[in-house]
């Protein structure tokens, strides 16, 4: 599989400027004996108001991918080569680490199990409020109040109030969910990265949580980049879809021409895994 | 009162905060859930109460084993009817039940019987006492803490670093140093060679320096070490990953989200250290010649005063008790989960 | 503050409470590897210095060194051999009864181990047997072992300790039933746990569902499931007991003259700390080294068997 050439290997540079734009990144893990290489010359690129799925299975890279961009790899985890650049910014570069002050401002994350992403012992408002003084210093005290109650009606959440005064073990999953994504995109961040932030979910929060973020990249026109493992799911909600095996990208492509039309073998197995897909009949797991 | 400290090892594994407190938040009876919480409240006093009740029964037992008192009082050369005269004043004369259950009458009274050696009430010497042991606890405490969870967030944030190995060399042998023996030393250094500070008796805020320091060490290495183990747990917790994801500064990361999520269990121990103060105090107030309970305590047992000595192991088994509550409300103030 | 239970010792670290109702974090790819390897290079630094320590001690010194009772009182307080004044028939000085402070530390330190070995068996024998028992019976038994427990841990242990000698006299039996008396609480509240999880796994749920007796159960399947913690337990305990035992020499309550324990020895140096800092520095350090040794093999022993860890 190596050296693949049955796919672009960066995805040539559009003319209205990529939001994000990772180019042939490659990060190794230093282990106690060697090391191992987790992402090897990857790329991909994300338009504002676009989103970019990354599916593959747990080990293919994905996750590392999406905390390279905000700088939260693992200590013994490195940048070997290439680049990420956010708006023609390069913020990710062997020996630059410039994620500092895109984290949180300028890209929002939003983490599997939002009910572990959420700080237990302050309740909502604090952690809204404590997100968005740190972003914007001198911000009024009924501005804080003011912007975290739209975020959460943003989230169609019908008693902000109610919310705010909670602590997280009060909600109910779907809220957690919720606020948990509203902690992200608070701030207006022009990107959004979405790592595995469903799996935890049931069906039908699964679906409110997809159509949310489909609401939101549509009002907003921020780009985001969905990471999962769930073929069904992305298939739902992205425009073109990346599937990463063993730390490379090995095909990408509009979603429909991902799915329908498969190049690599990887793809046609991870295809071919999906019930729906091939017979027809409900995914057990989606 | 120590489940707490058990429960991480108890036989059911711990109850995620989500799974425990999801059928309570839909639970469509508050009354129902009031009283549980209750009943809950009730069962753990209840608990304490018995506790408290074998370790007098405990102190009670030491008090009958340490024999007849009156010839420590009276001298070998007194009369059996001097003896019986003391006996029947003392109330020895009564069956032991009697004794005993007067004992526990006393104890709910606040009254802790009376000294052989000084003839006062037990109670109002502890009472003369303690403020110098609680100075000598708290500032030890404080310094304690103050040192010890700096100590382990570094040694935790830098885990693996030799930070960290410095940080746990240095609390471990914290732990291995003999108090007393420290105390010599630090007096050997302080006092008799640099002669910055006085080496013992009491007095002034100077006075306080190498006692609190003797005291201070081994709860320092203590904390040092929990707060390491703890906060390298919690450090992995994915909302502190969503915390730096969400751009907070470092500072705020570690001490708000990390610590603030550790500070349970350091809290517990600090709390429950200040709880074995006596045990702590004897040493470091023999080596500094402190007017404390320890010294007091000391001074009981040389002279053979069982009914003082019984008198603060009691008073130190209900401060124990007490604080091991207190831990229990603090948990409850702090982690909104356990409410 | 007592530096003189086991529980607070090194074991309460690995033993603390977790944060209440947090689900243990998964270690992450890497993270585990060499801190486990850490812990066996501990294991294996401090196993051999421990052994090197026994190996002096017990030796028979024999002819080599002074008789450690053998008076000189024309030379009182002579200083060690590296200090001016200092001569090399008395490497480390001599105490104020002109007695040698060398072969009192080789001499004193056999008691002192002998104390720190017994006084760690005999608080761990009980304390496994009546953890064990409560945490595998659980019911009723469970109940009053665990408040007896927390009575036990809820007195001023020093003061007991001190008023039991006082009462009974000094002697090594005595000083071992105040070991084992104040030792006993903390080990029984861990065993008493880790039985509790060795009762609810598969295995055992198999053999009884299998009909085998609860006696064959208990000591065919969780006393040696348990024998790596209680080990562990029992290492540190050692620097607990020889802590406890300096502590109650030093207040002339343990080990008096003409018996030597380093403990006796940092009481007979306190009256002359001013003016000959060597003879309680030496059995001091003794101790430190010594109890820190114990503790760090412990802490190891104690990783390698974290309950916890097994659970899973």
């Amino acid at each position: 599989m190596a050296a693949e050439p049955t796919f672009e290997t960066a995805p040539a540079a559009r003319p209205d400027g990529d939001l994000l734009a990772v180019r042939d990144l490659t990060a190794t893990a230093a282990l106690a004996d060697r090391s191992l290489t987790l992402l090897d010359g990857v790329s991909i690129a994300i338009a504002p108001g676009e989103v970019l799925g990354v599916v593959g299975e747990s080990g293919s890279g994905k996750t590392t991918l999406a905390r390279a961009v905000v700088g939260l790899l693992e200590r013994n985890v490195s940048i070997a080569g290439g680049a990420i650049e956010l708006a023609g910014e390069t913020i990710v570069a062997p020996g630059v680490g410039a994620t500092d002050q895109a984290r949180g401002r300028r890209v929002g994350m939003v983490f599997q199990g939002a009910s572990r992403s959420l700080n237990p012992l302050i309740r909502v408002r604090r952690q809204l409020a404590e997100v968005l003084r740190r972003h914007e210093p001198g911000i009024s005290r009924d501005d804080v109040t003011r912007r975290s109650e739209d975020v959460l009606r943003e989230m169609r959440i019908e008693d902000p109030d109610r919310v705010l005064d909670s602590y997280p073990h009060q909600l109910s999953g779907g809220l957690r969910q919720r606020v948990a994504i509203a902690l992200a995109v608070v701030t207006r961040p022009s990107l959004v990265i979405a790592d595995e932030c469903t799996t935890a979910l049931d069906v039908t929060t699964q679906a409110e949580v997809v159509r949310l973020f489909r609401t939101l990249i549509d009002d907003l026109g921020l780009g985001l980049l969905f990471v999962t493992h769930d073929l069904m799911l992305a298939s739902d909600l992205c425009d073109r879809i990346v599937v990463m095996s063993q730390g490379r990208v090995v095909e990408s492509g509009p979603t429909a021409e991902v799915l329908d039309r498969p190049q690599d073998p990887y793809t046609r197995r991870l295809l071919a895994a999906v019930p729906t897909w091939t017979e027809g009949v409900e995914n057990p797991h989606a | 009162m120590t489940q707490e400290l058990q429960a991480p090892l108890a036989g059911s594994p711990p109850v995620a905060p989500s799974d425990r407190s999801a059928p309570a938040a839909q639970s469509p009876a508050p009354s129902g859930r009031g009283a549980e919480r209750a009943r809950r409240i009730l069962l753990r006093v209840g608990g304490a109460l018995v506790t408290l009740l074998i370790a007098v029964t405990i102190a009670f037992a030491l008090g009958r084993m340490s024999g007849d008192p009156t010839s420590t009082i009276l001298g070998p050369m007194a009369s059996p009817e001097q003896r019986e005269a003391l006996r029947a004043e003392l109330g020895l004369d009564q069956p032991l039940i009697v004794q005993y259950l007067e004992y526990l009458r006393g104890i709910v009274t606040g009254d802790l019987g009376t000294s052989l050696q000084f003839y006062q009430s037990n109670t109002q010497m502890i009472a003369d006492r303690l403020p110098y042991t609680l100075q000598l606890v708290g500032a030890g405490m404080l310094l304690a803490v103050l040192v010890g969870v700096p100590l382990g967030v570094l040694a935790a944030t830098r885990e693996g670093t030799w930070w960290d190995r410095g940080a746990s060399a240095l609390a471990l042998l914290g732990q291995s140093v003999p108090v007393f023996w420290l105390g010599m030393m630090l007096v050997l250094l302080f006092a008799v060679k640099l002669d910055l500070l006085p080496a013992g008796q009491s007095g002034s805020p100077q006075h306080l320096v190498l006692p609190a320091l003797t005291m201070a060490l081994y709860p320092m290495a203590h904390i040092a070490r929990l707060t390491r183990a703890t906060m390298s747990e919690v450090l992995r917790e994915p909302f502190i990953d969503a915390a730096r994801a969400r751009g907070l500064a470092t500072r705020q990361v570690v001490w708000r989200h990390g610590f603030g999520n550790a500070a349970l269990p350091v809290l517990t121990i600090v709390v429950l250290q200040t709880g074995t103060l006596l045990s702590g105090a004897v040493a470091v107030e023999y080596v500094y010649s402190w007017p404390g309970l320890g010294q007091l305590a000391l001074q009981a047992i040389q002279f053979r005063d069982f009914p003082l000595v019984q008198a603060i192991v009691v008073f130190g088994a209900i401060t124990f008790v007490l604080l091991n509550q207190l831990v229990d409300v603090l948990h409850a103030l702090i982690d909104p989960r356990l409410r | 503050m007592s530096q003189f239970d086991a529980s607070a010792t090194a074991s309460a670290v690995e033993l603390a409470p977790a944060p209440p109702g947090r689900r243990r974090a998964t270690r992450r790819a890497g993270g585990d590897r060499p801190r486990r390897a850490r812990r066996t290079s501990v294991f294996w630094l401090s196993a051999p210095l421990i052994l090197i320590a026994v190996t002096v001690v017990v030796l028979p010194w024999t002819g080599l060194l002074h008789d450690p009772h053998q008076q000189d009182l024309g030379n009182p307080l002579a200083p060690p051999a590296v200090l001016s004044g200092g001569e090399w028939s008395h490497p480390l000085g001599t105490d104020k009864l002109g007695q040698d402070v060398l072969a009192r530390l080789v001499e004193g330190g056999r008691l002192t181990l002998l104390i720190g070995l017994v006084g760690a068996l005999v608080a761990i024998g009980p304390g496994t047997l009546v953890g064990v028992l409560a945490g595998y019976c659980r019911g009723w038994v469970d109940v009053v072992v665990s408040r007896v427990i927390d009575a036990q841990l809820a007195l001023p242990f020093i003061l007991i300790a001190l008023a039991v000698i006082a009462s009974q006299g000094s002697s090594l039996p005595i000083l071992f039933l105040v070991l084992a008396l104040t030792g006993w609480a903390p080990c029984a509240r861990v065993t008493r746990s880790v039985a509790m999880t060795v009762r609810e796994r598969q295995f055992v749920l198999g053999l009884r569902a299998a009909g085998a007796s609860e006696v064959r159960i208990v000591l065919r399947h969780v006393v040696p499931n348990l024998a790596g913690t209680i080990v562990a337990l029992g290492t540190l305990q050692v620097g607990t007991a020889i802590l406890v035992e300096s502590a109650l020499s030093f207040l002339g309550l343990g080990i008096v003259p003409p018996d030597i324990s380093w403990g006796a020895m940092l009481a007979s140096g306190q009256d002359v700390l001013s003016r000959a800092w060597w003879v309680a520095a030496f059995p001091g350090l003794a101790i430190t080294v010594v109890v820190l040794l114990v503790n760090l093999l412990g802490d190891a022993l104690l990783t390698h068997h974290d309950p916890r860890k097994r659970r899973r």
